[in-house]
């Protein structure tokens, strides 16, 4: 933890190299963000004791609100190849083990995740028993033109249902010069997710590995945070794709052309979609 | 057999909810021991809605920390004031005279009503009341949200059935709105934005956004169609959403009207050129019967039909806090 504060901030592009950021990348590829997703904003914390110095002052984080979360992630079926490229990119403990253990491992992720039932709809009419009421109704005054609220599943209906929220932040992480993604989340009802709930909501027991509770740097709350520590190496294997890409698909009349650094989140995000399927944050049409 | 007529349909909305987040709880109980302390007085808050985005999910009412200071100024989203009221004692917040809360409220809607400030903004129409007890040894909240709402004597019916925007307009013309309503809350601010009209003009497929305050300009005149353009944080397909409700009561009030308003409940993803979840719905109006016989202001309903409260422990959070902090 110490030697974090003893690391040099970036200030010269290591992004083709590494796949990492400097701290105006990461603001340059935040703006892009902004711009492009609106729905996603810069904010600053609220307490001026956490101000990041090497950030500007109104730019220190990332953050959307609200984000829809209908179903739970590890409920879902697993697609053999997808997972494959998800343990690449998740799987924090993979240099201790060897090769053939890995393997083993993946079979037996895949089991597991898809003999997995799908929770039960919400009971939204059997009040826990210690519901606090108000002592009389005879204050509420009837309505008949309020629509009674539906609480039809997901899948099968398109009318109103109550969801699961999150509000996702995106930090700059000095140690590992990567983005870092943030999680706080509240149930349908309105109150916050403890961490077993949020775990529901990240892709398939990798949860344990990858992600941890800390406080937030900006907010000074608990969150759910998806460790960093494999993100440069990630990012770095999806640039040297899309620049190949692109050299395939005719580049630009011999001249050496490179993925600009200020796309990084949105192709971070593309993947940190793998680990959060279900939170329904807007990437928009963006094609990779 | 006229018997076999069948009865105009009552329109329906869907209620908002409130969205509180965590860091206004503890801006919250701050304030309760700081500043609040024993005194039990109305605060004013604020909090914020976007128009429907998701194809299932409404948007909430968001309420933040900040949502003691100012009312949120962020893309998208529309301010809405808000009355805070937070008891000493949990026997108080049962016995609590809920309706007089929200009638406060609700008056103090009619009066923007009345003089016609509404007109220039119709964000004013819309307002929230939350009656709180905050138990700052367990951190627990228990609350309740309601929604003033104006109810007419009668209630107003369908016309029409509710159907997607598509229907009317083409995708062109659903372009040139979305621009016309960006284009109107540049100018004039969110507040004044959350409500605006919609003209097309007969034999043209051209189609205008304008304030709301053009109304008496805009209706009525030869050779033009209207619709009233409310910002919709309802995603139901077939079913408005609450912001609709004291703004038909307004309009049927202040302009006097016997007869049918198109409304465009309008849905944009944020951020996205995208209102294709818009619905128009056609809602018979009566300015005669919006007040009862003898009265001088309609009944103010908007709490939930239920007399349930609910809870929020941030208890376990607190605990986290401590371990995690502990660990570092």
């Amino acid at each position: 933890q110490v030697a974090e504060f003893f690391i040099p901030v970036k200030t010269s592009s290591s992004f083709q190299e590494k796949g990492v950021l400097t701290p105006e990348e990461f603001g340059a590829a935040g703006d892009l963000l902004v711009s492009t997703h609106p729905s996603w904003s810069w904010q600053a914390p609220t307490d001026p004791s956490r101000l990041t110095p090497f950030l500007p002052p109104t730019k220190q984080f990332l953050i959307i609100k609200a984000v829809p979360c209908l179903r739970r992630a590890n409920a879902l079926n697993v697609d053999a190849d997808e997972e494959a490229v998800e343990d690449d990119w998740l799987d924090t403990h993979k240099d201790h083990r060897a090769q053939n253990e890995e393997v083993h491992e993946m079979t037996v992720a895949e089991s597991t995740v898809t003999s997995q039932p799908p929770p039960p709809p919400a009971e939204e009419d059997e009040d826990p028993p210690d519901m606090e009421t108000f002592d009389c109704t005879d204050a509420v005054v009837a309505d008949d033109a309020v629509c009674a609220p539906r609480t039809a599943p997901a899948e099968s209906s398109a009318e109103f249902v109550k969801s699961r929220t999150y509000d996702l932040t995106i930090t700059y992480d000095k140690y590992y010069q990567t983005p870092r993604v943030w999680l706080f989340g509240y149930s349908e009802e309105g109150a916050p997710l403890n961490k077993e709930e949020i775990f529901q909501d990240i892709f398939s027991d990798y949860s344990n590995k990858t992600t941890s509770i800390e406080t937030h740097p900006y907010l000074g709350l608990p969150c759910v945070s998806i460790h960093p520590c494999r993100h440069a190496e990630m990012m770095k294997r999806m640039i040297d794709r899309l620049n190949e890409r692109y050299q395939e698909d005719g580049g630009a009349d011999g001249v050496q052309m490179m993925m600009r650094p200020d796309l990084y989140l949105l192709v971070f995000l593309k993947f940190i979609q793998a680990v959060i399927p279900t939170i329904e944050y807007d990437l928009g049409a963006i094609d990779l | 057999f006229f018997f076999a007529m069948s009865a105009p349909t009552m329109m329906q909305f869907e209620q908002l909810s409130c969205r509180l987040e965590v860091p206004f709880w503890f801006e919250l109980e701050r304030r309760k021991l700081h500043e609040y302390k024993d005194t039990m007085f109305p605060v004013t808050i604020w909090g914020s809605y976007s128009t429907a985005g998701h194809q299932q999910i409404s948007s909430p009412v968001t309420v933040g920390a900040e949502g003691f200071t100012a009312p949120a100024a962020s893309a998208f989203t529309f301010p809405i004031q808000g009355t805070l009221l937070n008891t000493n004692t949990v026997e108080e917040l049962k016995r609590f005279d809920r309706q007089r809360l929200l009638s406060t409220a609700g008056a103090d809607i009619w009066a923007t009503i009345q003089d016609g400030r509404w007109l220039q903004k119709p964000g004013t129409l819309n307002r929230f009341v939350l009656l709180c007890h905050a138990d700052l040894k367990q951190h627990r909240f228990l609350h309740c949200t309601g929604f003033p709402v104006l109810l007419p004597a009668r209630p107003f019916t369908r016309a029409s059935q509710a159907a997607p925007v598509s229907d009317t307009f083409s995708l062109d013309q659903q372009n040139t709105i979305h621009a016309g309503v960006g284009e109107l809350r540049t100018s004039a601010g969110p507040d004044a934005s959350s409500a605006f009209l919609v003209t097309l003009l007969q034999g043209s497929a051209t189609v205008q956004v304008s304030p709301l305050s053009a109304w008496a300009d805009d209706v009525g005149r030869e050779g033009r169609t209207v619709w009233l353009g409310v910002a919709d944080p309802c995603a139901q397909p077939t079913v408005a959403g609450w912001p609709v409700r004291n703004l038909l009561l307004a309009l049927a009030h202040h302009f006097r009207l016997e007869g049918v308003v198109r409304v465009l409940c309008y849905r944009e993803v944020p951020g996205r050129q995208d209102i294709s979840r818009s619905i128009i719905v056609d809602v018979a109006v009566s300015a005669a019967e919006v007040l009862r016989g003898g009265e001088f202001q309609p009944t103010y309903a908007g709490w939930p039909q239920d007399n349930k409260l609910r809870t929020v422990d941030l208890s376990p959070l607190m605990d986290e806090e401590k371990l995690s902090s502990s660990s570092a």
